[in-house]
């Protein structure tokens, strides 16, 4: 009949009178990201890094720029190349995480944090001393050995080199026998 | 005056009855696009869509980079059916490479784009509302989208662009007890379709604003080369999840939804409808799917493909999109072409709003299902 | 980012206070005091219960402020003070703020989210006040081809129009600015000037899209007055005077809404066009004109529009509650608090409506209005002429002839008409192809997901 559409709306619009709102207030609070969000940062163990430069190969926009120089000082037991530049250029980063599957150290994790704004462009290259000095709060993307510690990036808890442990790197080159599913799971300790 | 212009110019004659309207980028009521419309009173004359504001060279980029890491880049058309826009590319390359993707993989890739699908026309839907003045209807849908945005970035890690689906399965796993909290979420979903049905499909406002305006006869959209729901809308049953279906659409219960009037109304309930199956599948292959298993297979460093071509396509939000592979022995495809729904859409808006009121821009426009920037590529 | 200003100087401080205080000893000793002398003599001292109210008598209710509330009262009876502050435009702008903040709020209430919040600490109570600032601060771009008199005249017209219109409603009993015998029909004159000033101000603006906006108002406002005003006839008709007073009393047992739900339906669904809210929305809706017919006011000039907006919205809301549902009377709260209470009352009806319908398309919001709403007014009139004919019995007294009802004869009328207009909107709606028998077609979206 006429009319009872609209008071069909009416009456729905009116339920949801009473419903509590969605919105989150911003500043004073932040919607709950999840472990495996990959966020703006990233985190660098320079521990681990050897210099192969294999994120800046493999990202696509070609953001990373890595300049090493063969041995000498400032190098961590078993590697061969001091690192002089490490930038990352997030103001053209996507995000995307390749670089953070190529890496085969497991050193470049992704950050969990998205609040990233700075004043002017040059702050947004992350270089060198940005990344050692920052709080190393990983994100879980593509390290099932950090999920399976129950790491949660968004509990503001850091993790440092050792605990952030290393993954055998499955996906991309067959350089172990082919072993069953669950073991690639554990995560095995391999340094 | 009789001057020799470049060809594709024509000289307007000034006529006092028409009047050109721009309804162009700077508009309110246009997306990404402009379209001249030459208006006699109230009724519309003449219309010229004129996309292109949003073009990037996708296709040409693509020719750079090697089939892993386009996949970033081939997302961005449509943004938040990342997933969709992404399946008939992995799918191609599947088969250039010669690979055999896991079963786990595959219920969690059609999960996903699912999930996608319900994302985007979340969002259309809400675009939908605005368009006629029903600011209520953008807000829920938008709301509501939320969930499942978060139920997409628990799974894959970002809200929107997820970059999930690479040749070869999917990138990452899902987490340890997504299937409960994914259940949960799709059910109030489905809960919240329904209260949309109230306050919107039955609505008489709306009913008469779309009802029977923009109509599109079965031949006509056959003629046209119209996709997706626009198609099915018009009494055509083609959804290619069902007539060429991939992954495994084969081993889920779903139906495809056909209306026969073609016009606005049906254009604009025919996504929704869409969404309500869309759960559907989503429970079915939640339960289906193995539960445990590899989802990813070892590709060599710089796959290259052999010197052939491929093409492979897939029912997005829009309609199909396809993407023609062409590689030459090398780890760079040499073409990709993308078929997009959105675009081939577009050519039935001239033919549909010319003779139509200047008040039915907004309904006919938007239910053609165009989403800007993936007609732009 | 720091602000960029003046380094701070006490030495430029004191200058710019002495610089002030120099400049008003000036214009006080020179201008106000010779000024008031002369007024003085022209004017006498005011005589308020009996008393003469001399200088001396003001400066000791300074310091005695309880010998200042004779002062005080009799000013609150003066014309200026009714204009100005209580029932005029002081109180009207002060509503019409509060109208347009409640309309956020609900509205986001209804939509799931928080409306304005951090301006101000309270939930966002100065958000108007900050967008007030902001408009005041944005340039005001005028076309080149603009008629120019007319592009500025515009706003100022309409916000005049609605200001005028707050003059004719009563808010409590005695509190009215302008107490005439002919409110309703001032009340129907007013109304019918606003299709020219909006025409006015598209046509100003010498651009496309407002042109389109400008004519759609034109149509639509003027095609909803008739209805408008015929649907009001049938109160007049019982009540006898055209005095909005005099029609809150003449409620004093039951309120009209009773007697005439036609014309009372009619006449709210009017109201909603006049105002162009949605659904009626079209001539300043974004998608579709961008903006109609204030599409090229910028800065103040669109505020101005927004203000006057909102400000009609409360006065045609304070209308509707004035002719139907008793104005300001009501059992135990004082009677401004009542009229308060009704006006926020139907405030959230169009704010309710608003949140639920889409918009209608100008031809169709034509024939709504010519074929379905002007039928019905006039059946409206026609039934209630012939109840009074019928029922009444003819009195011959001092005042002339009249017809007299008594109040049972009131009940069967209020049922006849029920019933009337129950029929007459079923009727007409079949008859003018209007109902909804799609919507039963449709409700077989919520069976589909039954079914499944």
């Amino acid at each position: 009949m006429y009319g009872l559409g609209i008071l069909k709306g009416l009456t729905v619009t009116m339920k949801n009178f009473f419903r509590k709102p969605f919105t989150i207030q911003y500043p004073e609070e932040r919607a709950a990201q999840h472990s495996r969000f990959r966020g703006e940062e990233f985190t660098w163990y320079e521990e681990r890094c050897t210099g192969c430069a294999s994120c800046a190969k493999y990202c696509p926009l070609g953001i990373i720029r890595i300049v090493t120089h063969p041995g000498g000082e400032h190098v961590s037991e078993g590697q061969e190349y001091a690192i002089d530049v490490f930038d990352i250029d997030i103001a053209r980063c996507m995000f995307c995480g390749l670089c953070v599957e190529a890496c085969p150290y497991d050193a470049l994790f992704m950050g969990s944090g998205f609040e990233e704004g700075q004043y002017s462009r040059k702050d947004l290259v992350i270089t060198k001393e940005r990344l050692i000095n920052a709080d190393k709060k990983p994100s879980t993307w593509f390290r099932p050995q950090l999920e399976n510690q129950q790491y949660d990036s968004q509990s503001g808890s850091s993790i440092d080199w050792e605990n952030a442990g290393r993954e055998p790197w499955p996906y991309h080159m067959p350089v172990r026998p082919q072993s069953t599913d669950e073991s690639l799971e554990q995560g095995e300790e391999t340094r | 005056m009789s001057q020799k212009l470049p060809p594709g110019l024509q000289l307007e004659k000034v006529d006092d009855r028409i009047m050109t309207l721009n309804v162009g980028p700077q508009h309110p009521g246009s997306g990404h696009m402009r379209i001249i419309l030459k208006v006699d009173g109230d009724y519309i004359v003449h219309c010229d869509p004129d996309p292109g504001y949003v073009h990037r060279g996708e296709e040409k980029m693509a020719e750079y980079r090697n089939y892993i890491t386009n996949i970033p880049h081939l997302e961005r058309p449509v943004i938040h059916d990342s997933c969709n826009i992404l399946y008939p590319y992995c799918l191609g390359v599947e088969e250039l490479l010669g690979l055999e993707v896991p079963e786990r993989a595959k219920y969690i890739r059609v999960i996903a784009a699912e999930l996608n699908r319900c994302v985007y026309t979340q969002y259309w839907l809400g675009i939908y509302g605005i368009f006629l003045g029903h600011s209520t209807m953008f807000m829920w849908p938008v709301g509501d989208r939320e969930l499942l945005i978060d139920l997409l970035d628990k799974m894959t890690g970002a809200r929107v662009t997820h970059a999930y689906f690479v040749p070869g399965g999917i990138r990452n796993d899902v987490p340890a007890n997504f299937e409960d909290v994914c259940l949960r979420q799709v059910n109030y979903f489905e809960k919240r379709l329904k209260e949309y049905a109230d306050v919107f499909y039955d609505n008489p406002i709306l009913i008469s604003r779309t009802k029977d305006t923009g109509i599109l006869s079965r031949e006509d959209a056959i003629k046209l080369g119209t996709t997706g729901s626009v198609l099915r809308a018009s009494g055509v049953d083609f959804d290619i999840r069902k007539k060429e279906p991939y992954d495994v659409y084969e081993e889920l219960d779903f139906q495809t939804h056909v209306l026969k009037e073609g016009d606005s109304y049906a254009r604009s309930k025919i996504p929704w409808l869409d969404m309500l199956e869309s759960c559907r599948i989503i429970r079915d292959a939640l339960q289906k799917m193995p539960k445990s298993g590899s989802v990813r297979i070892k590709l060599k460093p710089n796959p290259k493909g052999g010197d052939t071509e491929v093409y492979r396509r897939v029912e997005s939000g829009r309609g199909s999109l396809g993407m023609h592979i062409v590689s030459q022995n090398k780890p760079q495809p040499y073409r990709l072409k993308i078929s997009v729904g959105s675009f081939r859409n577009l050519i039935a808006m001239p033919h549909l709003l010319t003779g139509e009121k200047l008040g039915n821009l907004p309904p006919v426009y938007w239910s053609l299902n165009y989403w800007p920037v993936e007609a732009d590529r | 980012m720091s602000v960029i200003a003046p380094k701070f100087r006490l030495g430029y401080l004191i200058k710019g206070i002495t610089d002030n205080i120099f400049w008003i000893i000036i214009l006080v000793t020179l201008i106000a005091i010779p000024v008031v002398q002369i007024v003085l003599i022209y004017i006498d001292f005011p005589i308020i219960d009996g008393e003469i109210w001399n200088p001396f008598r003001v400066l000791d209710a300074m310091t005695h402020p309880e010998r200042a509330l004779p002062l005080v009262k009799s000013f609150m009876q003066t014309d200026l003070f009714k204009v100005v502050a209580f029932p005029g435009f002081g109180f009207a702008a002060l509503i019409a703020a509060a109208v347009i903040f409640v309309e956020r709020k609900m509205l986001a209430k209804l939509q799931l989210r928080v409306g304005p919040f951090y301006c101000g600490k309270v939930e966002g109570i100065l958000q108007l006040m900050g967008d007030g600032l902001k408009l005041i601060s944005k340039e005001i771009i005028i076309p080149a081809k603009a008629d120019k008199p007319l592009f500025w005249a515009a706003p100022v017209l309409f916000a005049a129009t609605a200001a005028a219109f707050v003059a004719l409603i009563p808010v409590a009993p005695g509190w009215v600015v302008a107490d005439i015998d002919l409110g309703l029909l001032a009340v129907f004159a007013v109304i019918g000037f606003f299709p020219i000033i909006t025409i006015v101000s598209a046509w100003s603006a010498n651009s496309k899209f407002p042109f389109i906006g400008g004519i759609r108002a034109l149509f639509q406002m003027v095609s909803f007055e008739i209805p408008l005003i015929l649907s009001l006839l049938g109160i007049v008709m019982l009540t006898g005077t055209l005095n909005l007073s005099e029609i809150v009393e003449s409620q004093a047992s039951f309120p009209w809404i009773i007697f005439m739900p036609i014309g009372a339906i009619v006449f709210f669904i009017c109201i909603l066009a006049e105002l162009e809210r949605i659904p009626f929305d079209l001539p300043e809706a974004e998608t579709e004109l961008t903006g109609g017919f204030h599409t090229e006011y910028s800065g103040m000039k669109f505020g101005v529009f927004q203000a006057a907006e909102f400000g009609a919205v409360l006065i045609t809301s304070a209308l509707i509650s004035t002719l139907f549902l008793k104005g300001w009377e009501g059992p135990f709260l004082p009677s401004h608090v009542w009229f308060l209470l009704k006006l926020f009352f139907f405030a959230f009806i169009f704010i309710w409506i608003r949140a639920t319908l889409p918009r209608l398309r100008i031809d169709q919001i034509m024939a709504y209005a010519w074929k379905f709403l002007l039928p019905l007014s006039l059946i409206n009139i026609f039934v209630v002429a012939a109840e009074i004919l019928l029922l009444g019995e003819q009195i011959t007294d001092s005042s002339g002839v009249r017809m007299d009802l008594t109040a049972g004869d009131m009940w069967i009328m209020a049922g006849i008409n029920v019933v009337v207009a129950i029929v007459a909107v079923i009727g007409l709606s079949k008859i003018t192809g209007m109902d909804a028998k799609e919507s039963t077609k449709v409700a077989s979206a919520t069976r589909i997901i039954e079914g499944t």
